[in-house]
């Protein structure tokens, strides 16, 4: 929902204005390097003029940085998802080479699934990985973890029940909070 | 099977969070090999039971959908990598973020916030601090306990006593005088009385992204009767004894009962919880907190918890709530407090 009256076109503006240059300052100094900085303090005015009651803003620099922050760490958690896979692809040495827009579809689908299980504890976010991605069968993560079958089913229910908490959130605050 | 799984009838308003739990268990009890008809046959009931049951059940189902696409070899392996070096990363991140935070609190409380509420503050008749809880006897005899980071301003003259709320929340025991009415305000609005009890508290949100700055405020009578109105004047209520609602500038919410108590918890210094989301917990304490506690929302969302907690002792109350949930107090130095979701699984989520 873009605000459209244009009283708070003109905030928007002043706040663009105001801010802009100050915002991509601040992410020049975090990542050394003018060029991304720009696509970041752009990709945050995106997320915060397409968001609705950010024209009255009381604390528009504290709350540009909170999401600009999110972008970056949203952002940083993507390129180590993909490095990560990289490397366990270049160690097993892989047979059938993905095309690169699977390689995104894919990256994709695992930064998603990194960002639900965030706050999850140890145990059952790996009996739900091992379950839910490689398939494995109950018993055989029983026997993995050193626990009981019926531990398994408790740990992979709890992981559901997190991730769905997670999905709702993502859900309802585009934006998580700080 | 060893597992213990609900296939009776549970009461009528079973809470949603415990029939996604329920869902979610039976999702992982019919995946297995070992299921039998008899547990399809149980579940067949269970799913009978409502139409929330079946909404839990869908939702678990788009839940495990959500997980998947991914299914490609190394998978598990690239995000379990990609997880511990972020716990790196976090720690390493933290330290930084200290900084990072203690810069934003202060940052905008020295620039755009003071505009509005600090300069009132520092400018009040009385005031107390974070923290800090004070009585204060005005001149016409009543008695005004002040909560934590409160400001009020005082315009007694021969026909009438005015207090402005500028911050915070009061409880007051009014002085009779029937010629003088006496009478709290905010931006909100205000609550006339003659002699009763009764307490105001202002609903700032200060914090970004709440988007409207509307002023609001909570009136709750512990004596007699008040009169509540909101600021454009378009409406007024009538508060009793045990009765509170909250009021913007532009109407009144619903009344609501209190729960038995003849005077505010904070006069004792005490916040009573039952069964509150502990984040809206958090969000009270941090009131009392004079530096920074910080939570993570999205972590700790779900848990909910029952306590008595002292406000005097934030550091004590928090404990109190680690004995109780799966969550981690860290404390660096007297300022930062920092909870956080632990690895303690098991009790948590399954009731």
């Amino acid at each position: 929902m873009l605000p459209c009256d244009s009283a708070s076109n003109a905030r928007l503006e002043a706040l663009y204005l105001s801010h802009h240059a100050w915002l991509r300052g601040w992410l020049w100094r975090r990542l050394g390097c003018p060029e991304r900085a720009a696509d970041f303090a752009h990709e945050t005015f995106f997320r915060v003029l397409t968001r609705p009651g950010t024209e009255t803003l009381e604390q528009p620099r504290a709350f540009l940085t909170c999401i600009a922050t999110h972008l970056l760490i949203d952002d940083s958690r993507r390129a180590r998802i993909e490095r990560a896979w990289r490397e366990t692809q270049a160690a097993v040495g892989q047979v059938a080479v993905p095309s690169a827009e699977q390689v995104v579809e894919f990256i994709d689908a695992l930064e998603r699934i990194a960002r639900l299980l965030q706050g999850l504890g140890e145990r059952p976010r790996k009996a739900l990985l091992m379950y839910r991605l490689d398939g494995m069968s109950q018993a055989d993560i029983a026997a993995e973890l050193g626990v009981s079958v019926s531990m398994v089913k408790k740990y992979v229910a709890q992981g559901l029940v997190h991730c769905h908490r997670a999905l709702c959130n993502a859900k309802h605050n585009s934006i998580a909070a700080l | 099977m060893t597992q213990r799984l609900p296939d009776s009838q549970p009461p009528p308003e079973t809470p949603f969070e415990q029939l996604l739990s329920e869902a979610a268990q039976w999702r992982v009890r019919l995946e297995d090999e070992a299921a039998t008809d008899s547990d399809h046959r149980a579940f067949k009931r269970w799913l009978a039971i409502s139409d929330s049951h079946r909404r839990a059940w869908r939702e678990i189902g788009e839940t495990w959908e959500a997980l998947g696409g991914a299914q490609l070899p190394g998978a598990r392996a690239a995000l379990e990598r990609s997880h511990a070096e972020e716990r790196v990363d976090a720690r390493r991140l933290l330290r930084r973020t200290v900084i990072g935070l203690a810069i934003l609190a202060v940052l905008p409380a020295a620039g755009l916030w003071v505009s509005n509420t600090s300069l009132a503050y520092w400018l009040a008749d009385y005031r107390s601090a974070t923290g800090e809880r004070r009585t204060v006897k005005l001149e016409d005899g009543s008695v005004l306990d002040m909560n934590t980071a409160t400001a009020v301003d005082l315009h007694f003259d021969s026909a009438r006593r005015r207090i402005a709320l500028r911050r915070g929340e009061v409880h007051l025991r009014v002085a009779a005088d029937p010629d003088r009415p006496l009478e709290i305000t905010t931006e909100a609005g205000a609550v006339r009385a003659l002699g009763t009890r009764f307490s105001v508290r202002r609903l700032d949100t200060p914090a970004a992204g709440s988007g409207s700055r509307g002023a609001a405020m909570r009136v709750a009578v512990y004596e007699s009767h008040v009169r509540l109105c909101v600021a454009s004047g378009e409406s007024c209520r009538k508060l009793r004894r045990g009765e509170q609602a909250r009021a913007t500038a532009a109407d009144i919410a619903p009344t609501e009962a209190m729960a038995k108590h003849s005077q505010p918890a904070w006069l004792q210094d005490r916040m009573d919880v039952l069964n509150q989301p502990v984040i809206d917990v958090l969000e009270e304490l941090a009131r009392y907190h004079p530096g920074i506690l910080h939570y993570d929302k999205q972590a700790l969302a779900g848990l909910r918890v029952s306590a008595t907690l002292p406000l005097d002792d934030i550091p004590r109350a928090l404990d109190a709530l680690a004995l109780a949930l799966p969550i981690r107090i860290q404390a660096y130095g007297r300022w930062l407090l920092v909870v956080s979701r632990s690895e303690i699984e098991a009790a948590a989520t399954v009731p």
